[in-house]
């Protein structure tokens, strides 16, 4: 038979493993954030949606200044805080505006609503619909979801804007046009 | 203790000693996807799977997964479903079905575990099957295409046809230098790449020995785009991996990926579309040309 080998004790200590993580992987967001910048400096290559390009957050900068004063009513604090820290930590951008994020937390957390409010912060809302888990409890729930366009994928769900010029694996990502 | 784990522990022992973690097996296999950026997908997959097997020996439950200790049987579940989004085969196919059977028979199955399920089914080609289990569980899932003249035993290829089908086809090997491209249609930079390469000049002499395939994913994206580019692009259509069968040297996980091959056999693979494909116009003009 199988052994079971978790407790709290090394629990614990696994959660420290994820703060060290969370910050390496903020560094590196923002290493990345930077080459993918540079990597787009052709405006004929920056190929954001007018959602992506116009949101109230489409840039590392907007997103620490949103971070930084962040409202009383805003999506983001519909999420636990480590769940938020990791999404944070998750979101890319480039010229185009948002162009990776992991919807894991938000699949395990949020409603569709919920989810609705907080990818429109990013004008990724339209990436809703690549979310098989996300709950419907709500009549807006169900709204939400048959709001959204069945023919209108643009995005890659299972994938991330990697750094060196290519779309990679990453399984609770989305990598979206714009990459 | 069981044999199956107890190598697995001493191993994670040892890591435990350095002072890190002991979190379930399905969140330490995730863990190294997202903290580990800078290794290449097909090095992270290693270390996915030597964790895996440092902990499960999937020979001793073959296909009988009901023996797997309730505790440890959703968490292994999970992992094999996460590594088999990489491989994508009949092999990890089995072993993730026999997983969730085990998981639907002590009724400790989820909308998680199925969603993976039906994940895996999609990338290893076995549409009807992942349609059948998303209208059960998931109301917003799109049907999949039929997919006509399925050989799973041979290389094969997708190839879109009317009626939002896909036609099996064989995967011919060709003679001489060819460039086989690892490319998808939601990806910007295999966008740039298949836009610049049918499009400039200087792509002319590698253009008509190119053929770009769509890898086999956990998922059926860019249908629509595949379509609307070969009907643009008749001279250089898209096609999708068919199973995995033959396909493994080809597997990178990322794309663009640029293949170049002499006779049928990988002589070097280029990944990424910087600076206008210099790499890849570098590789070709040396390997071909001797420049």
């Amino acid at each position: 038979m199988f052994v079971p080998h978790t407790n709290v004790q090394t629990y614990r200590k696994g959660m420290g493993m994820i703060r060290r993580n969370v910050l390496i992987t903020l560094i590196t967001v923002a290493a990345t954030s930077f080459a993918l910048m540079a990597n787009a400096s052709n405006p004929a290559e920056i190929t954001g949606t007018i959602e992506q390009r116009f949101a109230p957050i489409h840039s590392e900068v907007q997103l620490q200044d949103y971070l930084g004063d962040i409202p009383a009513t805003s999506p983001l604090l519909e999420l636990s805080d480590e769940a938020r820290t990791r999404f944070v930590s998750s979101l890319q951008f480039n010229h185009a505006g948002l162009v990776s994020y992991s919807f894991e937390d938000v699949q395990a957390e949020l409603t569709a609503t919920q989810a609705y409010r907080l990818l429109a912060l990013f004008g990724a809302q339209r990436t809703l619909g690549l979310l098989p888990d996300l709950e419907i409890r709500t009549a807006d729930d169900e709204r939400v979801m048959h709001s959204l366009t069945p023919s209108l994928i643009i995005d890659h769900p299972g994938y991330e804007c990697a750094g060196k010029s290519t779309c990679s694996i990453s399984s609770s990502r989305i990598c979206m046009q714009g990459c | 203790m069981n044999p199956l784990m107890s190598a697995g522990l001493w191993g994670t022992f040892l890591i435990a000693g350095i002072g890190e973690s002991m979190l379930p097996l399905d969140q330490r296999i995730a863990g190294m996807e997202q903290g580990s950026p800078y290794l290449k997908p097909k090095q992270r997959l290693s270390t996915m799977l030597s964790t895996y097997y440092n902990e499960v020996d999937p020979g001793a439950f073959g296909s009988d997964c009901a023996h797997v200790d309730t505790s440890v049987l959703a968490e292994i579940y999970l992992a094999s479903a996460h590594i088999a989004r990489y491989t994508a085969n009949e092999e990890w196919l089995a072993r993730v079905r026999c997983l969730h059977s085990a998981l639907k028979a002590k009724d400790m199955g989820t909308k998680k575990g199925d969603g993976a399920l039906r994940d895996i089914l999609i990338a290893t080609r076995h549409f009807e099957e992942a349609d059948a289990l998303a209208s059960q569980v998931m109301p917003f899932k799109r049907t999949l295409p039929r997919i006509l003249g399925k050989k799973m035993s041979q290389q094969g290829v997708l190839v879109p046809v009317s009626n939002g089908n896909v036609q099996w086809t064989q995967w011919e090997s060709r003679q001489g230098w060819q460039l086989v491209a690892m490319v998808h249609p939601l990806c910007g930079f295999s966008r740039r790449a298949s836009a610049a390469i049918a499009n400039q000049k200087r792509w002319d002499d590698l253009r008509s020995r190119l053929r770009m395939v769509v890898q086999r994913e956990a998922g059926w994206y860019g249908d629509a785009a595949v379509r609307e580019w070969n009907l643009l692009h008749p001279e250089l259509p898209i096609v999708f991996q068919a199973g995995a069968q033959g396909w493994g040297p080809f597997d990178a996980y990322e794309t663009p990926v640029f293949h170049i091959l002499r006779d049928g056999k990988l002589v070097r693979s280029i990944s990424g579309w910087t600076d206008d494909g210099r790499l890849l116009h570098e590789a070709w003009g040396e390997l071909v040309h001797g420049d």
